[in-house]
Parts: structure tokens; C-alpha cells; sequence
């Protein structure tokens, strides 16, 4: 079928990103639309590098590309299938060539500090005038407006204000993820506006609000009847029982959360004990408190995976607390091709958590490995403006772009797809 | 609350997926997709087995009293759809269902052994009365192919399975879950984003989705994945950073504070007003802070112990540190910044009254957002959907009402 052939690629074919992403939100929103096929291009400094190139971790040692700047492990992953442009937008020759790329893109992304992008003369107001069908991308920890718009935020910030650190842990960037995703939807959805309207949107996505509507089982009871958060830890509100029981081996758990009745009796048969049953009346703390003891005495002589498996045959729901080796290993990311290696020549062959995005004829993938800084500089000047070698040689001169000598990327198996504004 | 026109909200043209039609038959697993594709202006119908929906039997309720329309966590997450109520899993719903395929673009559902859709088979993946020009999307814990395709999970043990809970919680353990189901959201979000990209191009031909939870989960670990890398389980004891990143108690409170880049060990030193114990520049590195945790954190606690934490907040982020209170949830809903940026939105229904949501996850000029309905009671749209735009008599309905299939 001619059309399924077409579509085959990629189904983000032809839209265009200019990314000034940074960190884990701002590289993880572009990098989710350059998989379903959108072409990104992360615009890098050399001379204010993003810092997760530099970010220390025993995990990421120090590694140098060939022209001395430094990435990481992280940085490349976080990067993948984007391309790499290093423009700097301290000079001019830098922001009109940024303007210029304006002219022939659909997105524009960024989550700098309040101001950075007016300083450049790059507002959305501004960047309107290059391009009136512009969508663009705010990605702050408040948002650009209200009392706290000037504060800067990371997860862990986003975490502790929002009341996930003190209703669970002070743990994790999920909510850079969150963000990420959020800011992708958003993206799809100003882009259907602005076919609809022929008029740019500008997009305003703060991390403590897009991480409050995925948080709102927490806050539901405070809006509706005034009482706040009181789950205890691992305590599922409207369960009949959840716990995570220690199992043989060393820090080795399961997970197992009864929803109803039906779950308590199918347990209680499994671990063969019918004098704990529950049936035709309510549960009582008493109640739990047995089973609690018996599923912890039945936990603690199999293993994670045996537990879960035997109760998931029993069809309640269970898994085992996986720690990162039982991820690396485990069964139903491997047998679906979810852990992809990805093999850059500073980095090593790393393997990577693959696009997640199924779609059966336009499946989402990594579509190159995290680029280089400016590898891709000449390559993007050249196809998306058209200009001659000789135009970007005084660009380059200029101080607008930079690209290290014999870098010069592969003539790409990347397609600038056929439907793009500027053909 | 009556349906508002577009002209109410001030819009010019229709919202972005106007007049995109989903049909959802779910549950939490589909919810937050539904409902961010319903938020942009599609038409999201979910359909209820006439016994409603099992996250009708979701806490929290309304006074704390469980009846069909009293939760509150329905009323969040079906905010903005229609809803009707069908025997999807009887052989008595394939006509009805052929209808109602018809109209729509997309049908959206999370299989459940125990409810099956009639005509949809896992194998491959197909619903036999949904039309050739039809997208479905099926949301699951861990996808529709692979040797656990058919484990049973929740939000809790979709977290426990994701690798993000082992490092989280006392060392000794138990390891602790997030609360709420920000996963299966997550994953929402990417199948929202995919069915956008199909209505970005409409002359896709008809495609199948199938987006998991577990495999979301585990694309978080492109910031985090160790193992891989160096063979390094990240434990519960080792899971921190080089001080002064976490949280301190202060005089008043706790403060979080995130100092991942170099310069912001300096503007922390200017903001404690450069004490003598930290001045050393061997602290500089973020690498020999990690190395010397021991020995900084006791310093760090016992300056920060006699300061105020709503003044250093305000102080460090004057100066550019990035920080934050430690809010209760409840403390999080009373702060100025979303209540002065408008980010909650009023439901209004029988059942749960009227009460403040979660609104906009972000903002925009244009809006792309419209908050329209509140969450449907039960069956609320049986008539208008049923009578009005399939044209079934009402006597028809009675008999289908007194049948059980609706």
C-alpha cells in the first residue's frame, strides 16, 4: 500500500524543532517528537556548554570529544536523535542566523532562566515576526508569570513543592519526565491550533503545575472536603490491602495490592489460608493485620519473582520491586525490544530504554545517536537555508556557527521530509 | 454545568481537536490520556458498563461516602468528557458499538481479562466492528505482546516494577511507592501524544497503539540508568548527591535545595554569608563533596539549623539557588503562584458538588485548552448520544435499559 509505504517513516515527517532544551525536561519533550520522526535541532554553545556535559556522576566519567569539550554518558542519551547546531546567540551574526532558522521551523523549545530569551531579542513577540505560525515552548519550574515566575527549580525543588517529598521521599526527577511529555502534547496540540488559526502559540508550562495534575489523587480530598493527605507509606487508598513484603535474597521485595474481596479469598486460597477469609462481611484493621503477617511469613521463603509470579497465576496483582539489575534483565522489556544499544564513538555502546511509542506503522525509535557539539552546524545551515559554502564559511568566521574541523556529519540517512514549510 | 460554545470561551476557531471523536472505554489507565485529549477539544466519550465505571468506586468521595457520582477522583479525571453507558463486553453491543465507530477517530481502551471488550482480539490486536479508518490505542501495563502481557497490576505494582522504587525509602527498607499514578498518567501523556500525531496527519492510514506503562516507567531511566553502564545497583543508602543538595531543617521548616551546577556552591557560600567551615575550595568540586559527605553534612545541618527557611528560599532564589520549601500537599493547594495563575477549574455536579480541580498543565495564547463539562454522571449522555445522533427511539432505549445493556 502506497500510503502505509509513506508513512512508514515517520509520522512527525516534516515538522521542525529548533531546541534550546536543556537538562532533563528540556531534552526529554523535543527528544520524544524527534523519535515519532520530527526533526530537532538542539542548538548548543561552545563557549557556555550545557552542564549535564559536565555533570559529575561516578556513573559518567570524564570523556572528551575529539575537539576537547567534554560530554557524558548522560548528556549523549538525553541528546539522541537530535541533530547538534553550535550557534552563539551572544553575537549577531548568531542571533540573525537563529532568526533566519525561525523562518523555516515550526517549533521553537526552550527552558532557560527568566529573561534569557528577550535579552536576545528572541521573545515570542519577536521571533513572531520571522514566523507568524511559530509555536513555541516555555518550559520553567513556576511558569513565566505570576510571584514566583523568577525562581529557578530542578525535580527535587518541584518534588518538595508540590508535597510529593513529604507525603513519600524526596526522590527522583519525574517530574522533569512529566514535564517533558506534557510539553510534547502541547507542542501537537499548538501546532493543530496554529493550522487551524494560520497564528503562532506561544505555550507557558510550568513544572509544578504539570506535575500537580498527574499529583492530583493527592490533593482531591483537600479541594473536596477540606482534609488533607493521610495515606500512610505504601498505603493505597480504597485497597483492601497493599503491601511490599520482604522475600528471600538480599534486599529483595514484593509488591501486592488486594483491590477487593474477590482478591482477599483468591489469596487466601493461595497461601492456603481459609481461616483468614473475609467473606460477607467488611474488612477490619484486625483482619489486616493477620494477613499482613501471613503474606510477610509466606514472602520471606520465595523470592521476588516467584511470589509475584505465583500470586499473578492466582490473578492478583503483584510484582516484584525490581532494582536496576532486574530492569537490565527483565523479561518483558527484553522480549519487546524496549532496551536498544546505541554505540557513540566517545561514549561506547550504551544501552538505552527505547522510544516507548508503538504505533504500528510509524513506531518511535531512536533515530541517531546523541550528536556531538555542532556536529550537524554546516549540515542544518545548508539545508534548511540554502546557503552557499561560501556564506557559511563568513558565517563560521563570523563567530555565528561552529563546527570542528573534519566533523563534518555523514551525508545523513535522516530524510527532511518532503512536507516541510520550506520546500 | 450546561455544555459552553466555543463563542462563551472566547475562541476563534474550534479548539485544536475539534470535532476529533475518541471513544473510551476504560479506566485509569486511559483516563489521563482521555482526558488531555478532551482538555484540547476532542470529543471524548467514555462508556460506562451500566453498572458504572470501577473508578466511580475511587477514593477519596465526596463527605467520604461512597455512592455512583460521590468521587471526587472521577470527577478529576473525567472533566471535559461525555459519557454513556453500554454492555461492551456483550454480545448484545456489536451493532451499537459498529454505530459508534462510525462517527469516531479513534477508540481508546485498556483491556481487562475480567471485562472484555466484545471483538477485540489480543492476538492481533484487532476490534471487529471498529472500522477500517479507525485508530485504537490500547493502554496497558505492560504491553500486548511478551511473556508478562497478561500480569495483572496497579499503579503500585506498576511502580514497583519500574526499577524507580527500589532506591526510595529507609535503607532497611521496605522500598516505598509514589502515591497517586503518576505512571500510568505518564503514559497517558505518550498515547496522547501519538493520537495527536495521527490527527496532525489525516492521511494516515489506520494505525494500533500499544503503549505500556512498564516501558514508560522504564524510558525515565535514560537520566538514571547505572547498570547498563558500570554494573552498579543504586541502592537506598547510596541514592544522594554532594551536599548541600537535599533537604535541611531549618528554624522554621525544611528546605530543599538543588545545587547541580558548579557556581551554585558559591551562591550557596554568599547566601550563608561565607561561613568559615565551608570556605575551603576543595569543596568546590561536586565530585570531592560527594567524597566527603560525611564530613560537610554535619557542618551543613548545624548551619542551616538556626535560619529561617522561608527567608533562605527567598534569599537563594534573589541570588539564583535554585530551592524550595517542603510543602505539605495541602500547603502546595494555598500557595499564591497557580492560585494567582488561575490553575485550578471549578467541577460542578450532582455527587460531588462543587469544588476546585487540577486545571491547565500549561498555558497558552491562544489557549489550547477549554474546560467545558464537568465529569458525566452515569449514562448522562445516553439520550443525546443514543437518540439525537444515532437516531434510536427512546422506546428503544427503555428496552435496552431494561435488558441491562445499557
Amino acid at each position: 500500500m502506497a500510503s502505509s509505504d509513506r508513512f512508514a517513516r515517520a509520522i512527525l515527517d516534516g515538522i521542525r524543532i529548533l531546541s534550546f532544551g536543556a537538562f532533563v525536561a528540556g531534552n526529554t519533550c523535543p527528544l520524544s517528537l524527534a523519535e515519532l520522526g520530527a526533526d530537532v535541532v538542539k542548538i548548543e554553545s561552545r563557549e557556555r556548554p550545557e552542564a549535564l556535559r559536565a555533570y559529575f556522576s561516578p556513573d559518567h566519567p570524564d570523556i572528551y570529544e575529539p575537539s576537547g569539550i567534554q560530554t557524558t554518558a548522560l548528556f549523549s542519551g538525553l541528546t539522541r536523535s537530535m541533530r547538534s547546531l553550535c550557534l552563539e546567540m551572544k553575537t549577531d551574526t548568531g542571533q540573525k542566523a537563529f532568526r533566519d532558522l525561525v523562518t523555516k521551523c515550526d517549533v521553537v523549545v526552550e527552558n532557560f532562566g527568566p529573561g534569557q530569551m528577550d535579552r536576545w531579542g528572541c521573545s515570542f513577540a519577536d521571533l513572531l515576526r520571522s514566523n507568524q505560525e511559530l509555536v513555541m515552548l516555555s518550559i520553567s519550574g513556576y511558569g513565566r508569570t505570576g510571584p514566583r515566575s523568577s525562581y529557578r527549580a530542578y525535580a527535587s525543588n518541584i518534588n518538595n513543592f508540590l508535597g510529593l517529598s513529604s507525603a513519600w521521599a524526596p526522590d527522583g526527577t519525574h517530574f522533569d519526565y512529566v514535564a517533558g511529555i506534557h510539553g510534547a502534547v502541547a507542542i501537537l496540540g499548538g501546532l493543530a491550533e496554529a493550522q487551524k488559526s494560520k497564528r503562532g502559540v506561544y505555550i507557558d508550562l510550568a513544572q509544578t503545575e504539570s506535575g500537580a495534575a498527574v499529583m492530583a489523587p493527592l490533593y482531591l480530598d483537600a479541594l473536596g472536603n477540606g482534609e488533607p493527605w493521610r495515606a500512610q507509606p505504601n498505603e493505597v487508598p480504597g485497597a483492601l490491602l497493599s503491601i511490599v513484603a520482604r522475600c528471600l535474597g538480599d534486599d529483595a521485595w514484593v509488591a501486592i495490592e488486594l483491590e477487593d474481596e474477590a482478591d482477599w479469598e483468591v489469596i487466601c486460597a493461595t497461601l492456603a489460608r481459609p481461616d483468614l477469609s473475609i467473606r460477607g462481611r467488611s474488612v477490619t484493621p484486625d483482619d489486616q493485620e493477620q494477613l499482613r503477617g501471613a503474606i510477610a511469613r509466606w514472602a520471606s521463603g520465595v523470592r521476588p519473582y516467584q511470589a509475584a509470579n505465583k500470586l499473578q497465576l492466582a490473578g492478583i496483582a503483584s510484582c516484584p520491586v525490581q532494582d536496576s539489575e532486574d530492569l537490565w534483565r527483565d523479561p518483558q522489556l527484553r522480549s519487546r525490544g524496549a532496551i536498544v544499544e546505541v554505540a557513540h564513538p566517545d561514549v561506547g555502546v550504551v544501552e538505552l530504554p527505547n522510544s516507548p511509542d508503538r504505533m504500528s506503522l510509524t513506531p518511535g525509535s531512536v533515530r541517531r545517536r546523541g550528536p556531538r557539539l555542532g556536529e550537524h552546524s554546516i549540515e542544518v545551515v545548508r539545508q534548511w537555508l540554502n546557503r552557499t559554502p561560501e556564506e557559511i564559511r563568513l558565517l563560521i568566521s563570523d563567530g555565528g556557527i561552529w563546527q570542528a574541523k573534519g566533523e563534518e556529519a555523514e551525508e545523513d540517512e535522516f530524510q527532511v521530509g518532503a512536507e516541510s514549510k520550506s520546500s | 454545568m450546561t455544555d459552553m460554545p466555543d463563542r462563551v470561551l472566547g475562541r476563534e476557531v474550534p479548539p485544536p481537536l475539534s470535532p476529533f471523536r475518541i471513544l473510551e472505554f476504560g479506566d485509569r489507565l486511559t483516563a489521563y490520556c482521555g482526558k488531555v485529549l478532551a482538555d484540547l477539544g476532542a470529543d471524548v466519550i467514555q462508556i460506562e458498563p451500566p453498572s458504572g465505571s470501577g473508578m466511580r468506586l475511587s477514593p477519596p468521595f465526596r463527605d467520604g461516602e461512597l455512592t455512583k457520582e460521590s468521587s471526587l477522583f472521577f470527577a478529576y479525571y473525567q472533566h471535559n468528557k461525555r459519557g454513556i453507558t453500554l454492555d461492551w463486553s456483550s454480545d448484545n453491543a456489536r451493532s451499537i458499538l459498529e454505530e459508534l465507530a462510525r462517527g469516531a477517530d479513534v477508540v481508546l481502551h485498556s483491556p481487562d481479562a475480567r471485562h472484555p471488550l466484545i471483538g477485540f482480539d489480543p492476538e492481533s490486536a484487532s476490534i471487529c466492528w471498529k472500522g477500517d479508518n479507525v485508530h485504537s490505542c490500547f493502554i496497558t501495563p505492560f504491553g500486548l505482546t511478551g511473556p508478562l502481557r497478561n500480569w495483572r497490576a496497579t499503579p503500585f505494582t506498576s511502580f514497583a516494577m519500574s526499577g524507580l522504587m527500589h532506591p526510595v525509602g529507609p535503607p532497611e527498607g521496605p522500598p516505598i511507592a509514589q502515591p497517586g499514578q503518576q505512571l500510568y498518567d505518564e503514559c497517558g501523556l505518550h498515547a496522547a501524544m501519538m493520537i495527536q500525531a495521527l490527527f496532525l496527519r489525516p492521511t494516515s492510514p489506520a494505525q494500533i497503539v500499544d503503549i505500556s506503562v512498564h516501558e514508560v516507567g522504564w524510558f525515565n531511566k535514560i537520566s538514571l540508568e547505572r547498570y547498563g553502564l558500570k554494573g552498579r545497583i543504586a541502592t537506598r543508602a547510596t541514592n544522594f548527591g554532594p551536599p548541600p543538595g537535599g533537604i535541611w531543617q531549618c528554624s522554621d521548616g525544611l528546605i530543599d535545595i538543588a545545587s547541580h551546577a558548579p557556581r551554585h556552591w558559591d551562591i550557596f557560600l554568599k547566601v550563608l554569608d561565607e561561613p568559615e567551615m565551608l570556605m575551603d575550595p576543595l569543596y568546590q568540586d561536586r565530585g570531592m563533596r560527594v567524597q566527603l559527605f560525611d564530613l560537610l553534612t554535619p557542618f551543613i545541618a548545624e548551619l542551616l539549623s538556626t535560619r529561617s527557611a522561608k527567608e533562605l528560599v527567598e534569599r537563594g532564589q534573589a541570588a539564583g539557588l535554585p530551592c524550595a520549601l517542603m510543602y505539605t500537599p495541602s500547603e502546595f493547594l494555598d500557595d499564591i503562584q497557580a492560585r494567582e495563575r488561575g490553575f485550578f477549574v471549578e467541577s460542578s455536579r450532582e455527587g460531588t458538588g462543587e469544588f476546585d480541580i487540577p486545571g491547565r498543565p500549561f498555558r497558552a495564547i491562544p489557549d489550547l485548552l477549554s474546560y467545558r463539562r464537568s465529569a458525566p454522571s452515569l449514562g448522562e449522555h445516553n439520550e443525546a448520544i443514543y437518540v439525537n445522533e444515532l437516531g434510536h427511539s427512546r422506546r428503544e432505549l427503555a428496552s435496552w435499559r431494561t435488558s441491562g445493556l445499557i
